[in-house]
């Protein structure tokens, strides 16, 4: 996953990098850097080096909050279906616990991507969609990987004993 | 921290452990993740079996990983010689039937709302040729005049396209 959102993102800042042309040649203002954050399973599947012990399964959706301008987006959307991927148009509801960190996975000249941290992802799912994540956290509270899971899962109002 | 509610915890991990090594949740990720409906973490390969009987789909979907019954309507309707339907509960019917109507509404699909599963009937797939539905073409028909037609035919002689193609290009 990590050399698949790579590539996207590689391809996203080729296609900036055209568009920032074309507006120069015609005058018009440079599209200012974007910054994207990976969230949601995919961020679990690109960090393989925090994630070894759990067995992950991914649908097609790329959750991510964008902070960009029209075009970037409206392009991402375009590049995503190559890669067996679509965009959840629903990424800005994903909730975001307090205390997450974003780890950088890659810095172009037309924008950065980061990606938050495993244990905080897997706080976000167990909040707020403990039934469809059940055996993902069991088995992510079980390895002990994830120091203050338990903790900061019940302090964000989750309830361990779904788990059980 | 409750440590027997821990204790609980890593005993129900356990179990599903185990539950993962239940041939219904090999073959049914293999089939999925050869086909690219799902992406995961390990390698199913060898579980590979050519078909998907959507009991192995649904048994791992309710015991182990809710994705599956995310994409297990679109991916009925998508590859119907290769997904057996045989037995299949009404509910996945009526999701793959409100799927195949192109429906804006449909049912949840056990816990799965309409909306979520709809989208995978756009998906690229891996094997490249079953075309996501909206790129499927759709049957019309339309009444011409005979001059019409033999301009047309005309047009497809010299441009080698088809009915249908020298009209899309038209367009």
């Amino acid at each position: 996953m990590k050399e698949v959102l790579r590539k996207i993102f590689q391809d996203l800042d080729h296609r900036i990098d055209e568009e920032n042309k074309e507006r120069l040649e015609s005058g018009a203002l440079k599209i200012a850097k974007a910054e994207i954050k990976v969230l949601g399973q995919t961020s679990l599947l690109a960090q393989p080096e925090l994630t070894h012990q759990l067995e992950l399964a991914q649908t097609g959706d790329l959750d991510a909050q964008l902070k960009c301008d029209h075009f970037v987006k409206t392009e991402l959307k375009k590049i995503l279906p190559k890669y067996q991927l679509i965009y959840d148009e629903d990424s800005g509801l994903i909730f975001i616990p307090k205390g997450s960190k974003f780890n950088e996975l890659g810095e172009y000249k037309n924008l950065i991507v980061k990606v938050i941290d495993p244990e905080s992802a897997l706080v976000s799912k167990a909040v707020k969609a403990p039934e469809k994540n059940k055996q993902l956290i069991r088995s992510a509270l079980a390895s002990e990987e994830f120091p203050s899971l338990a903790e900061r899962i019940v302090k964000e109002g989750g309830d361990l004993k779904h788990y059980e | 921290m409750n440590k027997k509610i821990l204790d609980n915890i890593k005993k129900a991990a356990e179990r599903d452990k185990r539950k993962r090594r239940d041939p219904r949740y090999l073959r049914a990720m293999a089939f999925l993740t050869k086909k690219g409906a799902l992406k995961a973490n390990r390698d199913f390969t060898k579980w590979y079996r050519g078909k998907l009987n959507v009991k192995d789909a649904l048994w791992a979907g309710k015991h182990l990983e809710p994705r599956i019954l995310e994409v297990l309507p679109a991916i009925a309707l998508r590859l119907p010689k290769e997904v057996l339907l045989t037995d299949a509960p009404v509910t996945l019917l009526k999701a793959i039937a409100a799927l195949k109507n192109t429906d804006q509404e449909g049912p949840d699909f056990l816990g799965v709302p309409f909306k979520k599963y709809k989208v995978w009937i756009n998906l690229a797939l891996n094997d490249g040729r079953t075309k996501p539905v909206k790129d499927q073409k759709q049957m019309r028909s339309f009444r011409l005049s005979p001059e019409s037609i033999k301009k047309l035919e005309k047009r497809m002689k010299k441009t080698g396209l088809s009915g249908a193609g020298v009209i899309e290009a038209l367009l």
